[in-house]
């Protein structure tokens, strides 16, 4: 399979199995794949734990359309980005671990760009609420304590 | 489920709700990612309220390395304030394209004399030198400096070393009878005297380069002056002056203003003849390497009708425009024409000018760029030695 395979396309098969062939100037867009690709510990067929599919796909599509734009004008670059990373909260985790696991900085960058958007202009319950999944009940009733810390089990 | 429940001598919020976590919640994500996250916010937001949120944001808002982190991100505006009592101070952010004007709530005693990386120094009623953090109201004292103050002088420089998190204080002074400039420093917190710094490397012994105070850029400080041919900069790391050449121009009439854009610092030469910038940047400063950027033309007839001029002409090729800024990475030019009179916003793109304010109804303010509120710690009190 890997001979028909041009000289410079690898294979990443994400945590589900799929296997998507991409160009390694893409794929090198993490460092951590970079990294492999030096040390030429990697075979054709890099495998990528802890990423699904679906998010692979994701971060394959963001990579390539960076990879493409390099000459481009960078305004467009902007609103693909602001598209990119607009969707619900937990895709955007998900794509946030990704990104930090496999280190693509630009992505990274992005994503976490806005997030702290999402976060701007909300009070501290609403950010609770929001982003640490706090129940209603469980702010109304720890109102009194507002300015002592509210410890929590994060694990 | 029993919140503020007292355990082991300390107020805790036990919660019963750990089995039901859900997924789509910030803390699943480990430490680092929220570190980036939340260096993406404005400083006074975090400080406000953002560190509230629980605990481990606290951790992460008053670590060092966050700090240093959040001030790489946050974009610089200027800071205005009242000449006079109640010396009200406001922060104007360019940030955006559209102009953001915010009060910032601390009563100065006096005038703020320098700005640096959310730090402001200014005098006390007792004569005291002050460095402040106007946003987590910390300050320390900077030991006293021995003066006899004359003609604008000894004047303050304040700046941020960002590797090693100190702030500097500089004061430049002509003592009376003498002819040469003298430059000391000291790091409050750290020093306990002002400490001369050499200036025998200068091509001019007397350095009345000096004179005019300095614009900082990414931990350098440049002087420039109409009369001299060099620009002399003084690298706050390593506490070393040097010296390199203006941006070369034809000879004519011309004055130069050094300002700060984005991460460099920047050289507009006006010429007096024709109401012309022409902006050089400083590509690199160690070679003293300069860039033309662009030429700016200046409308002088037409704002004269729209009213951003409306001062009769006192001699012809008048210097109106004093430039005092960039903003939005060098696209706005912000420029104060004909005191007193407005602040004037021209988009170098677009060509378009605008007026962003006037402040002469309560007395001239005095602008200062280089401000952006910040996190940045001072040593709590001087260690004795």
């Amino acid at each position: 399979m890997s001979s028909s395979l041009e000289k410079n396309m690898l294979i990443l098969r994400s945590s589900d199995g799929e296997e998507f062939i991409v160009p390694e100037v893409v794929a090198v867009m993490s460092k951590a794949i970079k990294n492999m690709v030096e040390d030429e510990c990697a075979s054709n067929t890099i495998p990528v734990p802890n990423v699904d599919a679906n998010i692979l796909a994701m971060v394959i599509e963001f990579c390539k359309k960076h990879d493409e734009s390099e000459a481009e004008a960078a305004s467009d670059l902007k609103t693909f980005d602001s598209e990119f990373v607009n969707r619900g909260q937990e895709a955007l985790y998900d794509l946030i671990t990704a990104a930090n696991f496999r280190d693509v900085k630009e992505l990274l960058d992005a994503l976490c760009q806005n997030v702290a958007e999402m976060i701007k202009g909300k009070s501290v319950h609403h950010i609770r609420i929001q982003f640490l999944g706090y129940q209603l009940f469980e702010i109304l009733t720890s109102n009194f304590i507002w300015n002592i810390w509210c410890d929590r089990d994060f694990d | 489920m029993n919140a503020g429940k007292v355990s082991n001598g300390r107020v805790s919020c036990t919660r019963s709700c750990s089995n039901k976590k859900k997924k789509s919640s910030i803390p699943s994500l480990p430490n680092e990612i929220i570190f980036c996250i939340l260096a993406w916010l404005p400083a006074d937001i975090l400080y406000s309220s953002i560190r509230y949120v629980c605990r481990q944001w606290y951790n992460i808002i008053n670590d060092p390395i966050f700090i240093k982190e959040q001030l790489l991100r946050c974009t610089t505006g200027l800071f205005i304030q009242q000449k006079r009592t109640p010396y009200r101070a406001q922060f104007v952010d360019f940030g955006k394209m559209n102009v953001a004007l915010t009060e910032v709530n601390v009563p100065f005693p006096n005038t703020v004399l320098a700005t640096c990386d959310g730090l402001v120094l200014f005098r006390d009623k007792q004569d005291t030198l002050h460095v402040a953090n106007p946003l987590t109201k910390q300050s320390l004292i900077v030991p006293p400096f021995d003066c006899h103050p004359s003609y604008g002088l000894p004047y303050f420089s304040l700046v941020y070393a960002r590797s090693t998190m100190e702030c500097k204080v500089l004061c430049i002074d002509k003592p009376y009878g003498c002819d040469v400039y003298k430059c000391m420093m000291i790091t409050p917190g750290k020093d306990h005297a002002w400490k001369l710094i050499n200036t025998n490397t200068f091509s001019d012994p007397t350095c009345r380069i000096f004179h005019h105070p300095p614009v900082f850029v990414e931990g350098l400080l440049y002087w420039g002056s109409l009369c001299f041919r060099c620009v002399v900069a003084w690298d706050i790391e390593s506490e070393m002056f040097y010296e390199f050449p203006k941006p070369a121009v034809q000879s004519k009439p011309c004055i130069f203003h050094f300002v700060p854009m984005a991460k460099s610092l920047s050289c507009l030469v006006w010429s007096i003849l024709q109401a012309v910038f022409d902006v050089f940047v400083l590509s690199d400063p160690m070679s003293g390497e300069w860039r033309k950027l662009y030429k700016i033309e200046l409308d002088v007839q037409k704002y004269r009708l729209n009213g951003i001029l409306n001062k009769p002409v006192s001699w012809p090729g008048q210097n109106y425009f004093v430039p005092f800024a960039w903003a939005d990475n060098g696209e706005v030019f912000l420029c104060l024409s004909e005191t007193p009179g407005h602040y004037v916003a021209h988009y170098v793109k677009t060509g378009e000018t605008l007026i962003v304010g006037s402040y002469d109804e309560d007395g001239w303010p005095r602008f200062r760029s280089n401000f952006a509120y910040s996190l940045v710690l001072l040593p709590s009190r001087l260690e004795r030695p």
